[in-house]
C-alpha cells in the first residue's frame, strides 16, 4: 500500500522532510492505523507523534479529517499542528 | 472569487477601488491583517509564513462559498502571503462587495474567522527570545465555534 505523507510547520522540522512517498507492508485502514504500524515499525519521532496524536490535525487528499477517517492506497495524507494563519 | 496566495506585499486599497467601480456594489468591507511588532515579553525579528499549496486553495474557497449560502455578496478576494515578514508587514486581506453593507460586514468577519482555523497556514516567529511557532489560540476556536449558530 503506497501513501504520500506530508509534514507541515513543526513537524516537518522534527521528522526533516516536508513530504514523502511510503511504502507500507500491509493494509491500514485508517489515519491512525497508519500512525501506530508507523511507530511500531520505525519507532523514535513516530512513536511521541502516535502518542500525541490529539494535538495534530490530519487531512486526507487535502480536505481535514479525523484520525478514525478511512484511508486507501494512494491518497494523499498530511499531519500538521493546529492551523495559525490570518 | 479570487484567492491569492503570494509573497509579495499587496495594496488592499487597489482591490477595493476595483470592487466599487462593479456593478451592483453598494458596499465594500475589508479585513487586513499585520505582523505585530510585538509578542508577549518579545520583540519580533521577523516571521515566516509557511502553507499547504493546493490543500490552502481549496479549503480557502469552500470558506468562501459558505459564506456566499449565508450571505447575499458579489465578489470575494483573499490574498494571503507566505513566507518571510516583517513587523508591520501585510499578511492577509479579505474583501467582500455587496449591494447593501450588512451582508459584506458579516461575509467578511466569517471568512476571516474560519481562514484562521480551517485554511493551513502556520506562522513562526524569529524574536531576540528565539524562534517559536505560534500557537493556535482559543479565542480564534471560539470565534469560529460561535457561527454554528447559523446553521
Amino acid at each position: 500500500m503506497n501513501l504520500k505523507l506530508l509534514f507541515f510547520a513543526s513537524l516537518r522540522e522534527q521528522f526533516d522532510f516536508s513530504q514523502k512517498e511510503i511504502t507500507l507492508t500491509r493494509e491500514v485502514g485508517t489515519a491512525e492505523d497508519f500512525l501506530l504500524l508507523m511507530s511500531k515499525q520505525s519507532g523514535g519521532e513516530w512513536i511521541n507523534l502516535f502518542e500525541n496524536k490529539k494535538m495534530y490535525k490530519v487531512a486526507i487528499n487535502q480536505e481535514l479529517s479525523s484520525w478514525k477517517d478511512p484511508i486507501y492506497a494512494g491518497d494523499e495524507l498530511a499531519i500538521f499542528p493546529p492551523i495559525t494563519g490570518g | 472569487m479570487t484567492i491569492i496566495i503570494q509573497e509579495d506585499s499587496f495594496s488592499i486599497s487597489k482591490t477595493i477601488l476595483k470592487f466599487s467601480e462593479k456593478d451592483n456594489v453598494g458596499a465594500v468591507v475589508s479585513f487586513s491583517g499585520y505582523v505585530r511588532e510585538f509578542s508577549k515579553e518579545k520583540q519580533l525579528k521577523y516571521m515566516e509564513l509557511e502553507h499547504y499549496p493546493g490543500m490552502t486553495e481549496k479549503a480557502l474557497e469552500s470558506i468562501v462559498q459558505k459564506a456566499k449560502s449565508h450571505w447575499d455578496i458579489e465578489q470575494t478576494t483573499i490574498i494571503h502571503r507566505v513566507g518571510k515578514l516583517l513587523p508591520k508587514d501585510i499578511i492577509v486581506g479579505v474583501i467582500v462587495s455587496s449591494r447593501h453593507r450588512s451582508n459584506a460586514f458579516k461575509a467578511c468577519e466569517f471568512i476571516i474567522d474560519f481562514l484562521k482555523t480551517d485554511a493551513p497556514f502556520w506562522k513562526k516567529e524569529i524574536s531576540d527570545k528565539g524562534e517559536v511557532w505560534v500557537a493556535e489560540r482559543q479565542e480564534d476556536i471560539i470565534k469560529k465555534t460561535n457561527w454554528n449558530k447559523l446553521d
